[in-house]
């Protein structure tokens, strides 16, 4: 049998669990049987793949419990395999596999966990440049403000969500719990925004005001400064720029500018 | 990482271990006495801090780069973009030495997250032998392939292990990276020679060995070697090691620790060991 056609019965036994007889006559029996021997290279695809999940997804498993969490790693792996040796971001779209589990349906606050996980994750993952700093911003002469373009450090990740996910992190970070299964979260009708960003190799997140996150998602998605001001403090009269700049120069994320 | 180079390739000698992301921050700071260090180049194709770290710690230590998802023994053609971040890495990292292994793990555009094994017949040897070429033309050095530990023979074969790894380096020009505690697991699941295994491959070719811990799985009556690389380095697999040496002399030594991951210290003393013998073969 040609070597493609047995690494694709392989597949389909590792990934998918579906056996073709013929693997029986390709692979030595030799007191354990093929499918045996199979089964441990499929353990170890999933187990691996299952520990970088959890990895990953600490909050999320512990709200689903681990034995929930693993099955339902166990079937995003097999509809989601990873496509490439580098996992470092395996898992990206985790957090919008978790929505369409009806079985979760009474947890729907884990998919925003889950997702702020991964926006932890990848702050932490990220590149470094150089920091921009309040003297750098001095610089710039006045006239230039009208077209200048901020860049951001690539940790700086903004989320939004109904539900108190610093309230649950906190609870996380309390090691005498071991699940949260039976936390009662309420989904409150205001949508809160956090600002995950990174400094040294810790990572840290802020809740900021609504108009403070649409200010810096304009700027993040390349809107010149004024026009971004113009936008935000039209829509929110008593947006304090001052404020923002400042958090934005004390966490380090500004990186360098465009005029 | 275009102008990132900065030192110049610096060959590896005695024992080293093998570096993983809790360490990062013990070696900087401990700055242990050891020779050399290998990562697994993926975790590090990210960028980001993890490879602050090893940029870091490459200042003081020279570092081997060892791949584990190039997939040269599939039949699918290699990846152009994990081609690419290697090489971007190799770049920045100028390591003395790049290994990767022969087996597969990409098919359908799936990676499966194991070493999987090929049958040793000459379509997989034309096959392995093209992915090398194109590897180390890519890299424009040469690489070492490592020997892989498997739970499964196929029925089909033109070669053994051993003669399969000779032909490769007669064909590439690759070197090899010679895994001695596979080769025990394999052997003892297989039942075949390891002594004579180690005559078929030849010495000089062999620029690395790798040693690990492994466990053993029982299915039902008979058990099976696992190389978890979650232990010490077994008695047997010393005692083989020790055999290899006497057969090919003094090489690069490295102690992998990949899952239960202990202290540092831990992995540092079974780097003394291999230490002690290659001092004796001296």
């Amino acid at each position: 049998m040609e070597f493609i056609k047995i690494q694709r019965l392989f597949l389909r036994y590792i990934l998918y669990g579906e056996y073709h007889p013929s693997l029986d006559k390709l692979i030595k029996s030799n007191i354990i049987n093929p499918m045996d021997r199979l089964n441990i290279y499929r353990n170890n695809t999933f187990i691996s793949l299952q520990e970088c999940l959890k990895s990953t997804f600490p909050v999320s498993q512990q709200i689903l419990g681990e034995k929930f969490f693993t099955q339902a790693a166990k079937k995003y792996i097999v509809d989601f395999p990873p496509t490439n040796g580098c996992l470092t971001f395996y898992g990206e779209s985790f957090s919008k596999f978790l929505s369409s589990l009806i079985e979760i349906k009474n947890l729907p606050y884990v998919i925003d966990v889950a997702s702020f996980e991964y926006a932890m994750h990848q702050s932490f993952y990220a590149d470094d440049y150089p920091v921009l700093t309040a003297e750098d911003l001095t610089l710039i002469p006045a006239e230039k403000y009208g077209d200048l373009v901020l860049n951001f450090q690539p940790s700086l990740q903004l989320i939004q969500s109904f539900y108190p996910i610093d309230y649950i992190w906190s609870i996380h970070n309390d090691h005498s719990i071991e699940q949260m299964v039976e936390l009662k979260i309420i989904k409150s009708t205001k949508l809160e925004n956090y600002f995950v960003y990174r400094l040294a190799n810790t990572v840290y997140f802020e809740k900021i005001d609504q108009d403070e996150a649409d200010f810096i998602q304009h700027l993040k998605q390349g809107m010149p400064f004024e026009k971004a001001f113009s936008v935000i403090s039209t829509i929110y009269p008593n947006f304090n720029l001052t404020k923002t700049i400042q958090r934005l120069i004390q966490f380090q994320v500004l990186t360098s500018y465009n005029t | 990482m275009e102008n990132d180079t900065y030192i110049s390739p610096s060959p590896v000698y005695g024992a080293g271990i093998g570096l993983r992301y809790q360490h990062h921050e013990d070696v900087l700071n401990s700055k242990p006495r050891i020779n050399w260090f290998e990562v697994h180049s993926e975790n590090y194709f990210g960028g980001g801090l993890a490879l602050d770290y090893l940029k870091k710690i490459r200042l003081d230590y020279p570092i081997s780069l060892h791949g584990v998802g190039l997939s040269l023994g599939s039949s699918e053609n290699l990846s152009k973009t994990h081609l690419e971040k290697f090489k971007q890495l190799i770049h920045v990292i100028s390591p003395a030495l790049v290994s990767e292994h022969l087996s597969w793990n990409i098919i359908n555009g799936v990676y499966l997250n194991d070493l999987i094994p090929t049958p040793y017949t000459d379509e997989v040897l034309a096959i392995v032998s093209r992915h090398v070429d194109e590897t180390q033309n890519y890299f424009k050095q040469q690489i070492l392939i490592e020997n892989p530990s498997t739970y499964l023979e196929f029925n089909v074969a033109d070669y053994s292990e051993a003669d399969f790894l000779s032909a490769l380096v007669k064909k590439t020009g690759c070197g090899l990276l010679l895994d001695v505690n596979n080769i025990f697991v394999s052997s003892k699941n297989h039942g075949f020679d390891a002594n004579e295994y180690l005559l078929k491959i030849p010495t000089e070719a062999v620029k690395e060995i790798h040693l690990a811990g492994h466990t053993k799985k029982q299915f039902k009556k008979i058990s099976i070697l696992l190389d978890d690389h979650g232990s010490k380095v077994a008695d047997e697999v010393w005692a083989l090691y020790q055999q290899t040496l006497r057969i090919m002399g003094q090489k690069p030594t490295l102690i992998e620790w990949d899952s239960n991951i202990p202290a540092l210290d831990v992995i540092l003393e079974q780097a003394r060991i291999a230490e002690n013998y290659l001092e004796r073969e001296n």
